[in-house]
């Protein structure tokens, strides 16, 4: 057992007392235990790999969008957060790729010529962005096998698919009844590859 | 008239020195360049004077470290010339190109692959870079990208120790599917076929070139034939090959010098000492 005066308690973090009281077996180790850390196994890898790339993209798309005209201040806030969620996302999935997570310079976000220029281009480009993105983490669900990989993709789903829905309303949709399917990575890597470039690399 | 008697040792003999004449310069000269093989055929246009070595990247590392008479060092990788440069035995290593990897096939392409997924189907002759060298390591990284890595598996996978094993295989037919550079595959263009990767699966490929530090190195005409690599003829080549191009390197331009504004007639300037 270890004891903490009042000192050592107060310095302590709360990461550090939670270790500190696990260790000590104060509390069962479950009930302490963070989620676990996402280790994909074998190919699993290649949603991460994927996913941090395409949300990437839509991240860029979204923060060139809230700049634009047509956006009412409280949509440009909306969009504001949802560019800084998608910032969290990518570190996320960079952490679990660690040293094979693509650094910043490695591509480039091509977005279609005019795909700016109007409210309603915007809104379906990122609506196609991030019914990609849902469809490519339905499939990822779908197929990983080690739990906190699933669970972290299912949490990018869920956040994903409500952005989705934002947009479809905004763009003056009726609300979406259900979801697309899933998508394979090879069909996917397709439609992802018209929004990336790989600066100086060849043509 | 007789044979010569081949001993039990003629054989070593021969095999050393088919060794030593696989090794051999090109041409004779001072200068002496140890190169990536997906670089032959460009270096050679840029400069045809030094002797190189050309061979996977790794290996001419290994062999600077251990105090191969090289003078510059020009690798498919940043990778190598880093470590050649943390050991202390080159300057500081510059990015001069960048390349691609594609997937290429026999331009008969009877195995019928369309594209990188084919290898999920398996059943094919693959060939790729081992491990150390950096066409192994980018190829890897793809394929692990991909989700393609327990593909492998199911396909017959041969391993080679720089790209230029990997075209020739395919070009003679004796693979289905390999790994290289997209400027390898132009240089074969001929014999193979270059199947796109999915662009969020490449790896930045970026050839690092360095001036190599050892006793009685030509440092100076190292010096010059980086200078030569890296100006707008040997970009102008680069290019040309299908190699990409990191920005140039500009001169900063020489500050104007300070030319005090006229003085109004009647002012003296006067010297005065400013605060750090």
């Amino acid at each position: 057992m270890i004891e903490l005066d009042r000192g050592q308690f107060l310095r302590l973090g709360a990461g550090g007392l939670a270790a500190a009281t696990a260790a000590a077996g104060l509390v069962p180790a479950a009930a302490s235990a963070a989620l676990p850390a996402p280790m994909p196994a074998g190919d699993d890898e290649a949603y991460f790999s994927f996913a941090t790339v395409a949300e990437r993209a839509s991240r860029d798309l979204y923060r060139a969008s809230y700049a634009r005209k047509g956006f009412t201040a409280l949509e440009r806030r909306h969009l504001h957060a949802v560019a800084t969620a998608k910032r969290a996302h990518i570190m996320r999935l960079d952490a679990v790729l660690g040293a094979d997570a693509p650094l910043s310079g490695d591509f480039v976000t091509v977005l279609p010529k005019g795909g700016l220029t109007t409210r309603p281009r915007i809104l379906a480009l990122a609506a196609k962005l991030e019914t990609l993105l849902v469809r490519v983490y339905l499939s990822g669900v779908g197929a990983v096998s080690d739990p906190a990989s699933r669970l972290l993709l299912g949490r990018l789903l869920t956040y994903d698919a409500q952005a989705l829905t934002w947009l479809q309303v905004a763009a003056g949709h009726p609300s979406p009844s259900g979801l697309e399917g899933p998508i394979d990575l090879e069909r996917a890597a397709a439609q992802l590859d018209k929004y990336l470039s790989t600066p100086d690399s060849p043509d | 008239m007789p044979m010569p008697k081949m001993t039990r040792r003629t054989p070593i003999a021969i095999a050393i020195a088919a060794a030593v004449g696989l090794a051999a310069p090109a041409s004779a000269s001072a200068l002496t360049v140890y190169s990536a093989s997906s670089l032959r055929d460009v270096f050679m246009q840029i400069d045809s004077t030094p002797t190189y070595n050309f061979a996977g990247s790794n290996q001419l590392q290994t062999q600077i470290q251990a105090g191969a008479p090289a003078d510059v060092f020009a690798s498919a990788s940043p990778a190598e010339p880093q470590a050649v440069f943390k050991s202390g035995n080159c300057l500081r290593p510059v990015t001069f190109a960048t390349n691609k990897l594609v997937m290429i096939v026999p331009k008969a392409n009877t195995a019928k692959v369309t594209s990188v997924y084919s290898l999920r189907k398996g059943g094919l002759r693959v060939s790729i870079g081992t491990a150390g060298v950096p066409i192994g390591s980018y190829t890897r990284s793809v394929l692990k990208r991909l989700g393609l890595t327990g593909a492998l598996g199911k396909n017959t996978v041969s391993e080679e120790t720089n790209v230029a094993g990997i075209v020739s295989k395919i070009a003679l037919g004796s693979a289905d599917v390999g790994f290289a550079y997209v400027t390898d595959a132009k240089i074969a263009s001929t014999q193979v076929r270059a199947i796109r990767l999915p662009t969020y699966a490449q790896p930045p490929v970026r050839y690092g070139i360095c001036v190599v530090k050892r006793p009685g190195a030509d440092t100076k005409g190292a010096t010059a034939f980086i200078a030569k690599v890296r100006s707008t003829r040997g970009r102008s080549l680069l290019k040309k090959a299908g190699f990409g191009l990191p920005p140039a390197v500009t001169k900063p331009k020489p500050k104007p010098k300070h030319t005090p504004k006229a003085m109004p007639k009647g002012m003296v300037m006067s010297k005065s000492k400013s605060k750090a």
